[in-house]
């Protein structure tokens, strides 16, 4: 594995020349790691091509605990050895995540994997060129009183555009109550520092360090996303992220219908008579069968106190492997016929 | 290091970790490769029953089912329920077989579109009823005993509360009654949200929304500490395949049928329904009252998606006049996983069952 080879040895350089780095930290100085992202960029691209679970997990490893833990790296080196106190270190730590402006949990979850069905952002990102297109076709109408033969396509561009500019004001209201949480996170972890600064108590690791920092970021997520303010604006943001979605869905509809293209809603309907077709006779079919059943009951009364022991073979497998919900129903149907209760 | 603040560690210290953490990078460019063996299902089973996409399977284990009364395992719409049976180090199943139980497990399937209309009706009178009903015929007895697990313990109270009669025990474990408690994230989140635009809109949920959901609950421990910790065992190739199962399960989670999505938040997360009533299962009134079977209701201590409160309020809701609770030290999922889990959680459900099949 030649591949791995470079890497090993180009590992070991770096982590030398960082340990070295180290150990040299003055007093007045935080020591930089530098290349802790090339490092770990290398070694998940080595990391990958086993099974897709590990690729996946060396992914997420890459997409940020790495980032976050290396950080961490470095605001330890930078106290490592050195008389500092819990609030040099929190402010430190602020510092190196963006100062007053920070807002950590914006971090984490604009790099949280998700689809445009999850994350405002990615689903902007997504839709953008569309959405763009759309606006620059439609911005001379959108001012316009509705009226005339386009009126109603023209109503719902409308409604389109007011619908992207609520859930960018919605997704902003979200992200200030991150931000807060983030401010609390940075609060909380300078009270925890304070609390460890006892003999004794002394955090021996970056590993506790970071633990620290996950405790303190957890808690004031918790706070925040447990209160009345926060529902409120997680609802308002999934709402405005839905109406969106649903105007664009009708636009989509629109053009296909006009080229005589079947639409999700017939598709929809389609589905909603099977399962409705598939309730009623299953309702029948149960009604039926209470009838036959008072109709022999003599005979085929249940003994639940005489129960045979368990049946040893599995009884009557069904081995169907039909998709649909329609042939599932035969299936059903199927296995019915002649059974007593 | 006293005097010197919070940080007792030294340059030196700092880099010895270092290169601890630089040589479990290393052995992981091995580990990762060598991994093959990340399948679920640590215990024999056969398909005994089928509906559509939903599968009862009998899970057999080394020797006969000294009980005479069949266990059905009833879990939760939201992952798959092989969680029960991941390996076999870590199977509630297994232990419950070991104890004689005859363990059965309803496996609701992938729902595509075409399963949009499907409604809690379907999931509790239909899947669960026919599953109950496909056993109930087996074995020749009224009722048999049911394990509901998370949301697939609420459908299963409501399947014992519209029929008393087919159920002979009931078994919830980390189930959601109150869903109002003041520490219930998902209840708070589900409260004021638009569910009718939410489902005409996305038609089945999809999973990445439901999973983008569940890592939102705690974002720092489940997508930044999570894979911190992941180095800690990439010189293990047994710990990292645990670790690498528990992730294909985590992430491997049906999309939710649509109509069933509406009812459930509507009624349960919005309405609170067990406690301020108003549960409808195809024109049908829940009423806990109505289950007067003996209820084992297990719940974990550190259980961040049911809260522990969530699921005691189960108590004085039923008309059982044999309730029981067992607290289990230790979260939502490692109330199947975790080693004390292995201990404690099939002996307990043996034990109650036992006792009442006097």
């Amino acid at each position: 594995m030649q591949g791995v080879d470079d890497f090993e040895a180009w590992n070991r350089r770096y982590w030398n020349a960082w340990g070295d780095a180290l150990r040299a930290t003055q007093p007045s100085g935080g020591a930089a790691m530098p290349g802790w992202n090339d490092a770990m960029d290398w070694w998940s691209q080595f990391a990958r091509g086993g099974l897709p679970q590990g690729d996946e997990a060396v992914s997420r490893f890459n997409a940020q605990a790495q980032g976050w833990f290396g950080q961490m790296q470095q605001l330890a080196a930078q106290f490592a050895g050195r008389p500092a106190n819990a609030v040099d270190i929190a402010s430190a730590w602020k510092q190196a995540l963006g100062g007053d402006g920070a807002n950590p949990f914006a971090q984490v979850f604009a790099n949280m994997p998700g689809s445009a069905q999850t994350d405002p952002s990615k689903f902007f990102e997504s839709f953008a060129p569309w959405l763009q297109s759309m606006q620059r076709d439609g911005r001379s109408w959108l001012a316009l009183p509705a009226f005339g033969f386009a009126r109603e396509h023209q109503e719902r561009w409308q409604q389109l555009a007011q619908a992207q500019v609520e859930l960018q004001q919605q997704s902003q209201a979200y992200q200030t109550l991150l931000g807060e949480a983030g401010q609390d996170a940075f609060a909380r972890f300078e009270r925890k520092l304070e609390a460890r600064s006892a003999p004794g108590k002394q955090l021996e690791s970056v590993r506790a360090l970071f633990d620290l920092w996950i405790d303190a970021a957890e808690e004031a997520y918790a706070d925040i996303a447990l209160s009345p303010r926060f529902r409120d604006a997680y609802a308002a943001l999934v709402n405005a992220q839905m109406t969106l979605r649903g105007r664009m869905q009708k636009e989509v509809e629109q053009m296909g219908s006009q080229f005589g293209m079947p639409t999700r809603t017939e598709v929809d309907s389609a589905h909603r008579k099977i399962v409705e077709l598939e309730r009623e006779q299953r309702r029948l079919r149960d009604a039926i069968e209470a009838l036959t059943r008072q109709a022999s009951q003599p005979q085929a009364r249940s003994a639940p106190d005489a129960a045979p022991a368990a049946p040893e073979k599995a009884p009557d497998k069904k081995t169907t492997t039909t998709k649909t919900a329609t042939k599932s129903t035969k299936a059903v149907s199927k296995a019915k016929p002649g059974r007593t209760r | 290091m006293e005097g010197f603040g919070p940080l007792g560690f030294t340059p030196d210290a700092l880099a010895q970790e270092s290169l601890r953490f630089q040589a479990k990078l290393r052995a992981g460019l091995d580990t990762l490769h060598q991994v093959h063996d990340i399948d679920y299902g640590a215990t024999a089973r056969e398909e005994v029953w089928r509906d559509g996409k939903v599968v009862l399977y009998r899970f057999r284990g080394d020797r006969a089912p000294t009980a005479r009364v069949p266990l059905l395992i009833v879990y939760a719409l939201v992952n798959r329920p092989y969680m029960v049976d991941l390996q076999d180090d870590k199977s509630i199943v297994r232990g419950l077989l070991e104890r004689g139980e005859d363990v059965y497990v309803l496996d609701w399937g992938y729902p595509d579109r075409s399963d949009r209309y499907l409604e809690l009706e379907d999931y509790i009178q239909r899947y669960i009823g026919g599953a109950v009903d496909h056993l109930r015929h087996e074995y020749r007895m009224d009722g048999v005993n049911v394990l509901g697990i998370c949301q697939g313990g609420a459908f299963s109270l409501c399947f014992a509360a519209l029929n008393p009669h087919k159920v002979r025990n009931l078994i919830t474990m980390v189930t959601p009654v109150d869903f109002h408690t003041s520490d219930n994230m998902l209840g708070n989140w589900t409260r004021g949200l638009d569910v009718d635009l939410f489902v005409d809109t996305l038609g089945n949920v999809p999973a990445d929304v439901m999973n983008w959901c569940y890592l939102t609950l705690k974002p720092w421990r489940l997508f930044v500490q999570k894979y911190v910790g992941m180095v800690d065992v990439l010189d293990d190739p047994k710990a990292l395949e645990d670790f690498l199962r528990m992730e294909k399960w985590i992430f491997d989670s049906p999309d939710q049928a649509g109509e069933a999505f509406r009812q459930f938040v509507k009624q349960f997360y919005q309405g609170n329904g067990f406690l301020k009533g108003g549960i409808d299962i195809g024109g049908r009134t829940v009423d806990l009252r109505n289950i007067e079977v003996p209820i084992l209701n297990i719940y974990a201590e550190q259980d961040h998606l049911v809260p522990p409160a969530s699921s005691r309020a189960l108590a004085g809701l039923t008309g059982s006049g044999d309730y029981s609770e067992l607290s289990f030290r230790g979260g939502h999922i490692g109330i199947y996983v975790s080693s004390r889990a292995q201990r404690e959680v099939p002996q307990a459900i043996h034990d109650w069952l036992a006792q009442r099949a006097k």
